[in-house]
């Protein structure tokens, strides 16, 4: 630059950066603090200091041995089985609404679309007692059960997924497909040889997104799971802390940190893809 | 992986014939068990799977009936059956069928008048339970681990001293009490064996008792019998009732038509509470949006400046709260506005004097500030980004214009990058606005809804609808009162039904679906 800035220039500048640094403060000093304190063998939030005196790893044996594994492998479990089979089925069903033309395809559309703006917590009572009501003649998949909450969150993200996936379908040409349709190809072969390799980042995308849902769902999986060997990682940590500020912080610091750390790496990895994701489909955490 | 012609006709038919089949067989089976309300499942689903693959007409839903199937199962019947819920009188106690609720009442038991204990010993090793020998007046008992009566010559028996207790069953030895208790206690307990009017089970540590129904069903009368005391309970409308007004538990589940929204209507614990509520469903809503949005958009205004170095790393760090799941966040914050080991008040007190504790989530005031604090943090992240695109779509030489005709910065904001922002950004608003009207999440994690307003009533200052909703169906003071739950469902339905009408118009999803098409 070869001509000299107005003290107002310099000042406006240091001004900005500073309340970037403010907001930066903000957004982050709750995961620092947890961090820091997770690595404190003292348990008591009321004694605990973000810079351990004597930094130890006990509470992560500890949070361990209350069962957080289990809980991790559960989640994983639950939110990766649900979210696969949830992207290959919408799959399957965008790919209908983008390329046939049928009876009912409008008011398909048109549902799907009312379907996605209620929540399925406004029907919990009716999803609880209906997975009772299975249990009564296929106790795996009712209450209590794993494959059971997978079923309610396969159900839930349908409308949602479904929606999305068409549109990025509609953005691939058709003419891609069409060359293979005259080569003899029959329409699931078009799809699955051609429309697939296509949308493969975009489907990886919708089922990290999902994942990440799934993850952090607590209302469900709270009504459906009891029993602390059948918990998610949201049911055995809120159970885990929430009487016991006062004497499992460092445990749940731990796990905080563990819990957070596998979202936080996928999440920033594949950072520009998830946000372009997420605010397209607009609001869905 | 190319099928011909014929192969895959041939596969379709043997999945199919294979297909019904196991439909037909599923139905007969449950027809012999008197399921008659199952048997029309598995005929139906194997005729619908059978339709898709035969009929070319069908050739769309087969891509279609995967995903279809589940969103019916959850989200349409769910709903379906959430307003039937509340036509009917579903609550502890009245959740099963009336044959249902005959079951488990007639399988109670009182022990036989005078009671009646035989002793057993129990065969086998600490890893296999072979046999339970039981003496009684009439003879020796044998029970399988299955809890069935078994013939004495199935098994081989060595009693030298000859006083009916056998030392070895097909050369296993009898098990000593405390290898019994250690290693079969926990299954001998559930068994139930048939015997006369009645069952023996482990009654005590030593015995096996003999118990007899507490209730006799008289189809005649459609009436219970007390087997001690001779009292009859008559069939109710929806529970078993004695003439003195006694009722057995549990009764079961009945059509009651409008009842429940007039107990919604009349009983001031419920429209008290609703009012209440509501008004609070819709502060936390506005603000959640409207605070979240304020800082959101000044952050990507900041951000926005292309003078501003590290641009690109602040914007990683501050979408920080984004990326940590919801639940782990909302239960950090839930310790840092503990009153009394949480930081803030820590911090306050080392400041401010030791005797300063703000109630942050014991009192209604704060617990509200606490929560829609938190849940700005949660939600800025989105609003910024999004602000953010919408920042960069804003062509420059709108501004150059306005900088030549003399608008200062406030006037470019309010008359430019405002208006244009609102165009992309309200639709995204009204949608946010209604996923936090229902996002009651961190609302149950922070407080339960509490604290407590007004005593007697479950509904606290945090409650938003469907917190409350989920309090009375799984957290009842009063049982799980399930119909009330889904009345407030369907009451949360109307209104969101109303709030997505009015986003549809402001939006161009609808234009969209008519354009593909």
């Amino acid at each position: 630059m070869g001509f000299r800035r107005s003290p107002g220039w310099w000042a406006r500048r240091f001004l900005r950066n500073f309340l970037a640094w403010i907001a930066i403060a903000f957004a982050l000093f709750p995961a620092l603090y947890v961090f820091g304190t997770s690595f404190n063998p003292v348990n008591n939030l009321a004694t605990t200091r973000i810079i351990p005196r004597t930094p130890s790893v006990a509470n992560y044996l500890r949070i361990f041995e209350r069962g957080l594994g289990t809980w991790l492998l559960n989640t994983v479990k639950v939110a990766g089985v649900a979210s696969a089979v949830s992207v290959a089925f919408c799959a399957l069903g965008a790919y209908a609404f983008s390329r046939f033309r049928f009876r009912g395809r409008r008011a398909g559309l048109l549902a799907l679309m009312l379907v996605q703006t209620f929540p399925q917590t406004l029907a919990l009572v009716a999803i609880f007692l209906i997975l009772f009501n299975i249990g009564r003649y296929a106790p795996w998949i009712g209450l209590n059960t794993h494959w059971g909450l997978v079923l309610v969150y396969l159900g839930g993200s349908i409308g949602f997924n479904t929606w999305l996936m068409k549109g990025f379908f509609d953005s691939i040409p058709r003419s891609l497909e069409e060359s293979a349709l005259v080569d003899g190809a029959t329409h699931f072969q078009a799809f699955r040889w051609v429309i697939l390799p296509l949308a493969r980042p975009i489907l990886a995308v919708i089922f990290v997104i999902q994942f990440i849902y799934l993850y952090s769902e607590y209302l469900i999986a709270n009504v459906i799971l009891k029993g602390r060997e059948m918990y998610t990682l949201s049911v055995g940590l809120y159970n885990l802390i929430a009487q016991h500020y006062s004497d499992r912080w460092g445990e749940f610091a731990a796990g905080a940190v563990i819990g957070a750390a596998m979202i936080l790496i996928i999440f920033y990895a594949l950072q520009s893809q998830i946000i372009s994701g997420l605010t397209r489909g607009a609001v869905k955490e | 992986m190319r099928f011909d012609g014929l192969g895959k006709t041939l596969l379709k038919i043997a999945f199919l014939s294979l297909l019904g089949a196991g439909a037909v067989w599923w139905a007969a089976l449950a027809g012999m068990v008197g399921d008659w309300k199952v048997i029309p499942f598995p005929i139906l689903g194997a005729a619908g799977i059978a339709y898709l693959l035969l009929s070319p007409r069908a050739y769309p839903l087969r891509y279609l009936a995967p995903g279809l199937f589940f969103l019916v199962v959850m989200v349409l019947v769910p709903v379906v059956y959430n307003v039937y819920i509340s036509f009917t009188n579903y609550s502890t106690g009245h959740i099963l069928s009336k044959e249902q609720a005959i079951e488990v009442l007639t399988s109670k038991e009182i022990p036989s008048s005078p009671p009646v204990r035989y002793p057993f010993v129990a065969y086998g090793t600490p890893d296999y339970l072979h046999v339970i020998v039981l003496s009684t007046p009439e003879g020796t008992l044998f029970v399988t681990p299955r809890g069935e009566l078994a013939a004495p010559e199935a098994y081989e028996i060595i009693d030298a001293d000859g006083d009916g207790i056998p030392e070895e069953v097909d050369g296993y030895r009898s098990l000593d009490t405390r290898t019994f208790l250690r290693a079969h206690y926990a299954a001998v307990q559930r068994i139930r064996v048939p015997w006369k009017e009645g069952w023996l089970r482990l009654a005590t540590l030593r015995e096996f008792g003999y118990f007899i129904p507490r209730y006799r069903y008289d189809p005649a009368r459609d009436a219970l019998v007390d087997q001690r005391t001779g009292k009859v309970y008559y069939a109710g409308p929806d529970r078993f009732v004695a003439e003195d007004g006694e009722a057995l538990d549990p009764g079961w589940v009945r059509w009651v038509g409008l009842a429940n929204y007039l107990r919604f209507i009349r009983e001031p614990r419920f429209h008290r509470a609703f009012g209440r509520v509501f008004a609070w469903n819709i502060v936390w809503a506005v603000l959640s949006v409207v605070l979240s949005f304020a800082l959101g958009l000044a952050l990507a205004i900041l951000l926005n400046d292309r003078h501003l170095r590290f641009r690109r790393l602040y914007r990683s760090l501050l979408i920080v709260p984004y990326a940590i799941p919801a639940f782990i966040s909302v239960l950090i914050w839930k310790g840092f506005f503990n009153t009394n080991v949480g930081l803030f008040n820590q911090v306050l007190q080392s400041w401010l004097g030791s005797s300063l504790r703000v109630p942050w989530l014991d009192d209604p005031f704060w617990a509200r500030f606490s929560l829609i604090f938190t849940n700005i943090w949660l939600t800025y992240p989105y609003m910024m980004l999004v602000s953010l695109g919408a920042l960069q779509a804003i062509p420059g030489e709108l501004y150059e214009a306005a900088a030549i005709d003399g608008a200062g910065p406030w006037q470019r904001f309010t008359r430019i990058t405002f208006p244009l922002l609102m165009v992309s950004i309200a639709p995204l608003l009204i949608g946010s606005f209604s996923f936090n009207f229902n996002n009651f999440t961190i609302i149950w994690l922070m407080t339960q809804g509490g604290p407590v307003v007004e005593i007697g009533s479950q509904a606290g200052a945090t409650d938003i609808l469907l917190s409350y909703a989920y309090k009375l169906a799984f957290y009842g003071a009063r049982g799980n009162e399930y119909s009330m739950a889904a009345v407030f469902g369907v009451i949360v339905f109307a209104i969101v039904a109303v709030i997505s009408g009015i986003s549809f118009t402001h939006t161009k999803a609808l234009e969209e679906v008519s354009r593909g098409l």
